[in-house]
């Protein structure tokens, strides 16, 4: 190899650590698998559930997900950056998943529990429930990719050349699609600020 | 600066400004425009509320048998035998073959378009057509028959 040159390991790595971890993977190194599931489950897991707004549902999903991912490392090229082929994996589960739930019944009441219990007293646990009840059902009307978009600008502090690549659309898109779902969530938490 | 309301395409500043993604010097001059301008003060502190509002809905914690389910789903899928046809194709794309793959599907395409494909150029073969045919002999044969006792007789005359 000529001086100064590198390899395509070496040239992903230089980019990109994950890309770097998806390319020992490939090459049979079965630990860069378990870097890379403890660095981006929780993220990806959190992302499913605030779509789906189901624990459940969310981490069999993000299950899903780091299947294909492991499926995929033989074959797997560092074209784009691993973050974007696994959201872009997640979101396209999910909005399977919310497409084939439309015309089923909701049950939150779970997850809702869940959260109720970190309050000191009962009044104060159903207010704070009755209040992010409002957040969610607000984030849930957005639609599918205004919520996805707010989700990882917000909570996954994505920028907007990554969310563009994710959604499959324009950067001024996501800019817009932003906007949009920003304004219609300040319309409908207006009363609660 | 450009009002970021009023602007076409501007308003991402105050977007970026709300989530604290500007630089200092962005951040500077949004913040000397905040104070002159009641439209983008109005909209950035209804947007920061909302912001706020927003990070109180923390996600559920992750199970802690979740790695583990995956595993074990790692482990079925890496057990199951991988198909004959999926396994001849990645011995043959693993040896860095797809170059010579696609010229002999190339190769293959040509020869294809060759024998099927004809120019529209060609000459028109002569076709035969068997009924003309048989009636051109049955009226070969006729003639043959009717010639045949005029022979005959001729040859008694004489």
């Amino acid at each position: 190899m000529p001086y100064g040159v590198m390899n395509d390991m070496e040239a992903v790595a230089a980019l990109e650590p994950d890309a770097e971890l998806m390319l020992r993977l490939k090459a049979g190194d079965p630990a860069s698998f378990g870097l890379l599931l403890a660095r981006y489950r929780g993220p990806v897991i959190h992302f499913l559930y605030r779509m789906v707004q189901n624990a459940a549902v969310a981490e069999e999903l993000a299950q899903e997900v780091f299947l294909r991912v492991y499926r995929a490392r033989a074959s797997y090229v560092a074209s784009a950056k691993f973050t974007t082929w696994l959201f872009r994996i997640a979101l396209n589960l999910a909005l399977n998943n919310l497409r084939d739930a439309r015309d089923q019944k909701e049950n939150a009441s779970l997850d809702e529990l869940q959260v109720a219990d970190r309050g000191p007293s009962a009044e104060q646990r159903l207010v704070e429930a009755a209040r992010l009840a409002e957040i969610r059902g607000a984030i849930r009307a957005l639609p599918d990719k205004q919520r996805a978009a707010v989700l990882m600008h917000k909570y996954e502090e994505m920028g907007y050349a990554q969310i563009a690549e994710v959604l499959g659309c324009s950067e001024s898109a996501v800019k817009s699609l932003l906007f949009r779902a920003y304004e219609t969530l300040r319309a409908r938490l207006a009363h609660m600020g | 600066m450009e009002c970021p309301i009023q602007a076409r395409g501007k308003k991402d500043l105050l977007l970026d400004y709300c989530s604290h993604s500007l630089n200092a010097k962005a951040t500077d001059e949004v913040e000397a425009h905040l104070a002159v301008c009641s439209q983008c003060k109005a909209w950035t502190d209804a947007h920061m509320r909302t912001w706020s509002l927003l990070d109180d809905w923390q996600a559920a914690p992750v199970s802690p048998d979740f790695e583990r389910k995956l595993r074990e789903r790692i482990a079925l899928l890496e057990d199951r035998p991988t198909p004959w046809w999926k396994a001849a194709w990645q011995s043959l794309t693993g040896r860095a073959l797809k170059p010579a793959l696609a010229a002999a599907l190339v190769v293959v395409l040509l020869l294809a378009a060759l024998l099927f494909v004809r120019p529209s150029h060609a000459p028109a073969q002569p076709t035969i057509d068997a009924d003309r045919l048989e009636k051109a002999l049955d009226d070969v044969d006729m003639l043959r028959k009717v010639d045949a006792p005029a022979d005959t007789a001729a040859s008694e005359a004489m």
